[in-house]
């Protein structure tokens, strides 16, 4: 049976799950930086290949990995489009018939950004399951940003996988009235117009009821806050924070040189 | 006797998370009866009746809907002849017109015209609701909203009914309008209902299966079921308040089940006592 992809954390006793959210945001930052700064999407594979210990230090190898499969069929729209037209083509690759090519700079720039995408997903990927929303917050707010800030990016985690079930759920129920959802691309395509309407009046009605419940606990209230959740920076965080530093411009020096 | 509609043999299942909900669970469901299931919550109820329609296919045994096994066919297949209604009323209301919602099911299963019309009308009128059909399902209450699930299913006229936890946040009058829909529903249908309204169970069922730890632990007539007060508690279960105030005075038959039968014990019990003295 097929499952879909659940975007939430999964709590493991591993060694990147105890390092500090912050220190896990400045790899994960440090990466995405470094990806646009390298010319050579072979650069940027090499930085994919770079998940791999990191996956295998979270217990989650497996895990990690799944989200590619959705990535694909935007590889294959993005080297089409891209091989056909890419505005600044100058070599022919393969001569098609009614005056079509495809163009080397166009598959050479698709390669590009199909991996920046891949390795952003992921780096973003990895950090999301090992990452306890609660924890993010409260080390985001320990660097002092606001209070905010923090609810933001939690709210945005915990809907994430909220959305993800009750769609599941609406799925069940249209397929229990007698919608056929195995077909055709149009037939799926269809089958899933009428799931727009009930998720988004749910997920407002959502943020209505959050919004009240927050304010019942006093969330705008200006005061210092405390938290169940507390994150302390230690010393292995220093490290890797500095280590992720001078890797990121060891790389990023090496492969804008090369 | 009648074939069964469902047969469920050696049915074990293992949700893709790794969870074990259901463990060899063997059981014929025959035409005509209302079936009541019973259990705590993450007994495996709601993983069992999602068998019935295919939602779920079974991870080792096999479930068979008038002989045909579930594997081979689709959820939307299995909807000509068991209907679901989902437990939140919330999660299967997805049109914005009440007439347009009970009208998707029986348009997917190919009704057209006038044929289309009939079957939402009956449909509609049977909960009682068919001077709502041009609200929004959204601005009903909660009670309004689970009769449209359930007529949303009736529409499409199927041979079984599975009715999941029907009564759960309903008001009394909504419990009741269950009930008696439950009663004028099993006149043509098999029915299947999940709940934890032990009063709802007694008085509607043909048969309880009680579920505990996903086993169907025993089995029975409501009256067999609910005087085995140690096999309930194990499963934090309690028969309804009228069993329960029969069985703790002396005297009484243990199988008190409704107000009437109370009522007969009270005049039999004070004509045997009065004798006696
Ligand atoms: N989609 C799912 N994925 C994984 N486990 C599930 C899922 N749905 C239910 N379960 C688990 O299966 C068990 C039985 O659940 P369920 O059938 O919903 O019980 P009930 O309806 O009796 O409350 C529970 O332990 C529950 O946590
Ligand atoms: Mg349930």
């Amino acid at each position: 049976m097929p499952r879909a992809l659940l975007i939430s954390y999964i709590d493991k006793d591993s060694f990147f799950h105890k390092l500090n959210p912050v220190t896990k945001l400045v790899i994960t930052i440090s990466v995405i930086i470094l990806i646009f700064i390298t010319k050579s999407f072979i650069h940027n594979l090499i930085i994919f290949i770079f998940i791999i210990p990191f996956a295998y230090y979270s217990k989650l190898t497996k895990q990690v990995f799944m989200p590619i499969k959705y990535l694909f069929i935007i590889f294959v729209i993005l080297f089409v489009i891209q091989g056909l037209f890419y505005p600044f083509r100058e070599t022919v690759l393969i001569q098609l018939p009614y005056g079509f090519a495809i163009w080397t700079e166009g598959l050479i720039y698709a390669s590009m950004i199909s991996s920046r995408l891949l390795v952003m997903l992921v780096y973003g990927y990895l950090f999301v399951l090992t990452t306890h929303p609660g924890d993010l917050v409260s080390a985001l707010r320990k660097l002092r940003l606001p209070y905010i800030f923090g609810y933001i990016v939690l709210a945005t985690l915990q809907i994430i996988p909220r959305v993800q079930s009750q769609m599941a759920t609406i799925i069940e129920a249209q397929k229990s009235r007698g919608l056929e959802t195995k077909g055709s691309i149009v037939k799926r395509l269809r089958a899933y117009t009428p799931l727009l309407g009930p998720l988004f009046m749910g997920s407002v009605q959502n943020a209505i009821e959050r919004a009240t419940a927050l304010e019942a606990r006093a969330f705008s209230a200006k005061c210092e806050k405390t938290s169940y959740r507390e994150t302390i920076i230690m010393k292995k965080d220093k490290v890797i924070m500095v280590l992720t530093i001078i890797c990121l411009i060891i790389f990023g020096v090496t492969s804008w040189l090369l | 006797m009648s074939e069964p509609v469902i047969k469920i043999k050696d049915l074990t299942f293992t949700y893709p998370a790794g969870v074990t909900a259901l463990r060899e669970i063997n059981l014929e469901i025959n035409k005509g009866e209302v079936l009541a299931v019973i259990g705590q919550n993450g007994s495996g109820k709601t993983t069992l009746v999602k068998h019935f329609n295919g939602l779920l296919k079974p991870s080792r045994g096999n479930v068979l809907v008038n002989n045909n096994n579930t594997k081979k066919f689709t959820t939307a297949q299995l909807s000509r002849t068991v209907g679901y209604v989902f437990q939140d009323p919330d999660d299967q209301i997805f049109m914005s017109k009440v007439y347009k919602e009970i009208e998707f099911g029986p348009k997917n299963l190919g009704l057209k015209g006038s044929e289309l019309k009939r079957s939402v009308k009956e449909a509609l009128e049977i909960v009682g609701l068919w001077d709502l059909r041009r609200k929004h399902p959204l601005d009903l209450n909660l009670n309004e909203k689970k009769l449209i699930a359930i007529s949303s299913i009736i529409a499409m006229k199927p041979e079984v009914i599975i009715l999941d936890e029907p009564t759960t946040g309903q008001d009394h009058h909504g419990v009741k309008k269950v009930e008696s829909l439950i009663n004028e529903l099993s006149r043509n249908h098999t029915i299947i209902v999940i709940s934890h309204n032990m009063d709802l169970v007694s008085r509607v069922a043909s048969r309880v299966i009680v579920m505990y730890d996903s086993r169907i632990l025993f089995q029975g007539t409501p009256k067999k079921v609910f005087v085995k007060n140690a096999l309930l508690n194990k499963t934090y279960l309690k028969p309804p308040p009228i069993a329960r105030l029969a069985q703790s005075i002396k005297g009484f038959k243990r199988d008190v089940l409704t107000i009437d039968e109370f009522i007969d014990e009270l005049i039999s019990n004070k004509s045997r006592s009065s004798k006696s003295h």
